[in-house]
């Protein structure tokens, strides 16, 4: 089908988050980016004429592109090779949205008359009366005039084959464009052209100079300046080419589930400059971000990155910052880091085309977040404050030696069955882990004796895979069933499924989590990753902290840790969570009493207390699979694990565990609740 | 001949790319071009008969000399994207081609083809199933 979309309710936030393109009865959104529909029109194209078009991930995510420029009023420059579907993308979204197209292709074109207008012997004319020439409009003047509701695009295509004079002509009408003004046509006697970039887009699209298209030459850098120049593969990947012709033969989907972290939802409007410079942690970003700049033009002054490319481009000191504060105006949704990295990503990552160039940018990208002070509540802050508290305070003395030998005498202190290290990740997920991505290990020799002794195990938890796609739930699950080929783990004696390694109701064949569990709208929670880092943590719950409610186990967390890591004594980090714990702990346990859980789940997730000994659910998740394929399945007794620092929209505490044949699960509960199959495991950065 | 003709005719039903068949001389060209019209395709000799052809679903077949004009390549460059626009000196035309039913075949000679590539645009980039002896 072409529009494979599915129908979302106006206040339906949670199916959009999992709809790759959702129509809506005025709206279409691409991977989150919405757009308004416009009013059709002569000149739109044929629905019925897509119906081969696969909504493949490379389509979905160039779709997505070309939204986030319309939705910005940008005009847009692809490059891109010539059989990637550069034109028939844009007219497929122009058939999706009933906006009318007018193209135009350069190569060849020689006069600025091909495409604004002309006059011509007027064919009408009946009598001597009549002019006997008349204007007719090119499709440039024609997709610029204004007709009602109508949207149109005009399509540049060939852009980098065009004669010098007619590029510009486009750029006067681009800068008209920007400010809304008007295009004087100087081939009509002067007549004004109003014109207005919310109704009319201009994408301009280009081979690559050079590579097989010798008479395309490059673009002078100066005047891509002018557009939101995106690069595109010269050929589709091997991944890309293998999903389409699996969808072109029925054997996936036609529309391709995409994980939470490929959305970037809009804004209904652009948030205004003086809001915008309320948000916590904007100019801390600003400043991050003018650092940012500086580097990426210094790796392209220096040809550190988009050597190969022989389309030379700048990274603009007047329009980048523009167009970044525009995008942010437009998708900040609550989260300052994720909106300025998407924004970096989209404006300097997207004119790349080399793997390893990107991920140069990517790594600085990465080091861009804003870390909020531990006693603020202030909106937006939601993500940040984990990242504050997993920062160390005191800096620690960590193995000797490489990483390599580290690795080794942590095995060997802790044995294999209690060490998940690097190869183990890599043999659940089935990726290769770059050595340098690897943290040393921060603890000393002293210290994994001492947990040893207890019987904890040593975890490497990622947030990311190597190709930098977040770990989330899904993806970790995905990832680790492909590896074991399913989520069946055992059958009977006549092949039926004997058990589960994920629960069957959360989690499909292929380890996607169904839309009908109930964390999979949960964007808190289905969007985040494991933290980070090396980690011990009791492999099990805790005795002492089953029948308890959230606050006694954060107690026994306490009792626990400062007892048996800290000699008991805890160290300042720990003593200021501690106190932080006791002078909010009446509060919460009011806001229990009086069945608050939204309030009291939050206040008790953001205790620093929390973030420092209780696992997150993601961890948890992330070493029952590895553990799993290491030989060892753990919370099979029917116990749960319970988190401090997660809770869901309703006010659960996040749970996971209860590993019986139906598979581990997660799940919520209130923080008062406490049962016997309840507990809390401790946890350690 | 004939016969591979009729078969790679059969196989173009339903494209929804332009089509080639490159004849080794001028001689074989005719040959093709009768065989063409004998399944019914109908020559189209100008711009105009091309659109109106895409515009009606029409199976056409257009022979291309030793140039590739503006006009015409914007025309044929934009069939796969499934909307066709131009501009015919008088004003802005439009056509959604009809993929199951018309068809765009273009026919040419070796030569004619070897010119048309050795310039700056390229028939062969602008096509899918092709024909040659």
């Amino acid at each position: 089908m072409t529009m494979e979309t599915q129908k979302f309710g106006e206040s339906g936030f949670a199916e959009k988050a999992k709809t790759s393109i959702a129509e809506r009865e005025q709206s279409i959104a691409y991977l989150g980016v919405e757009l308004p529909k416009g009013g059709g029109g002569e000149f739109c194209p044929k629905k019925e004429n897509y119906k081969q078009y696969k909504n493949q991930k490379f389509y979905l995510q160039l779709q997505q592109k070309i939204a986030t420029s319309w939705k910005m009023d940008e005009p847009m420059l692809i490059e891109g090779g010539t059989s990637i579907g550069k034109t028939t993308t844009v007219r497929k979204m122009c058939a999706d949205l009933g906006y009318e197209v007018y193209y135009t292709n350069l190569n060849g074109a020689t006069d600025v008359e091909d495409l604004m207008g002309r006059y011509v012997p007027n064919a009408d004319r009946k009598n001597s009366n009549e002019p006997e020439y008349k204007w007719t409009d090119g499709p440039v003047t024609a997709g610029l005039r204004q007709a009602g509701e109508k949207i149109r695009v005009i399509i540049l295509d060939e852009y980098n084959s065009a004669n010098p004079n007619i590029i510009i002509r486009l750029h006067e009408v681009l800068d008209e464009l920007e400010k809304n003004g008007e295009v004087v046509l100087a081939e009509d006697a002067s007549e004004r052209v109003k014109v207005n970039k919310t109704k009319t887009k201009i994408i301009a699209l280009t081979n690559p100079p050079g590579k097989g298209y010798l008479d395309r030459q490059p673009l002078d850098p100066a005047q891509l300046r002018r557009w939101n120049y995106q690069k595109e593969a010269t050929e589709l990947s091997k991944d890309t080419f293998s999903g389409s012709v699996d969808m072109l033969f029925g054997l996936k989907p036609e529309i391709e589930e995409m994980p939470d972290e490929e959305f970037l939802f809009s804004n209904d409007a652009e948030i205004p400059i003086e809001e915008l410079k309320e948000i916590p942690g904007m100019k801390e970003l600003v400043e991050k971000y003018k650092e940012f700049h500086q580097a990426s033009k210094e790796l392209l002054k220096n040809r550190k990155i988009a050597q190969d490319q022989p389309q030379a481009f700048t990274y603009d000191d007047r329009m980048e910052p523009q167009r970044v504060l525009k995008f942010i105006q437009h998708f900040y949704r609550g989260d300052i880091n994720v909106v300025w990295k998407k924004a970096l990503r989209y404006f300097y990552v997207n004119k790349l085309e080399n793997e390893t160039d990107k991920q140069k940018l990517l790594e600085i990208i990465d080091a861009i977040e804003y870390v909020a002070p531990v006693e603020s509540r202030r909106k937006g802050f939601e993500r940040e404050i984990p990242q504050a508290i997993s920062e160390p305070v005191e800096k620690r003395e960590g193995l000797s030696g490489t990483l390599a030998e580290q690795i080794k005498n942590a095995k060997e202190i802790l044995g294999e069955e209690f060490f998940i290290g690097p190869e183990d990740v890599e043999e659940t997920f089935g990726f290769k882990l770059n050595f340098k991505d690897i943290p040393q290990i921060p603890f000393s020799v002293e210290e994994i004796e001492l947990h040893q002794k207890r019987g904890d195990m040593l975890v490497l938890n990622l947030d990311k895979t190597p190709d930098g796609e977040l770990l989330t739930i899904e993806m970790m699950s995905t990832k680790a069933i492909n590896v074991l080929g399913g989520n069946i783990i055992e059958r009977d004696a006549k092949g039926d499924p004997n058990k589960y390694l994920l629960y069957t109701n959360q989690f499909d064949e292929n380890g996607k989590v169904k839309s009908s569990a109930w964390f999979s709208g949960e964007a808190e929670i289905s969007k985040q990753t494991p933290k980070a880092g090396w980690q011990f943590v009791s492999p099990e719950i805790l005795p002492p902290s089953i029948s308890k409610d959230a606050i006694s186990q954060i107690e026994v967390l306490m009792e626990n840790a400062k007892s048996d890591f800290f000699s008991g004594k805890f160290p300042v980090e720990h003593a200021e969570a501690e106190k932080e714990f006791q002078s909010k702990k009446d509060e919460i346990r009011r806001l229990m009493s009086e069945n608050k859980y939204v309030e009291s789940s939050k206040l008790i997730s953001e205790l620093k207390i929390s973030q420092l000994l209780s696992e997150p659910v993601q961890n948890a998740i992330f070493r029952y699979l590895v553990s799993y394929k290491k030989g060892k399945q753990l919370f099979v007794d029917g116990k749960y694990m319970r988190s401090m620092c997660g809770a869901s929209s309703d006010g659960g505490l996040l749970l996971f565990g209860d590993a019986d044949s139906s598979g581990a699960l997660v799940n919520g509960d209130d923080p008062d609740s406490s049962y016997v199959s309840l507990g809390a495991v401790s946890s350690r950065f | 001949m004939q016969k591979e003709i009729q078969e790679f005719l059969k196989m173009i039903n339903g494209s929804t790319e332009l089509c080639l068949m490159i004849a080794k001389d001028e001689q074989e060209l005719l040959v093709v071009q009768q065989e063409v019209g004998n399944v019914g395709f109908q020559q189209s000799k100008n711009l105009r008969e091309i659109f109106n052809g895409i515009k009606n679903g029409s199976k056409i077949y257009f022979t291309l000399g030793d140039t590739l004009g503006n006009n015409i390549y914007n025309v044929l460059a934009q069939y796969s994207t499934g909307q066709v626009t131009a501009h015919d000196g008088q004003s802005n035309l439009v056509a959604n081609p009809d993929y199951a039913k018309g068809a765009v075949l273009i026919l040419i000679t070796k030569e004619n083809l070897k010119k048309i590539e050795q310039g700056e645009k390229s028939l062969l980039n602008l096509v899918g199933l092709t024909w040659q002896k």
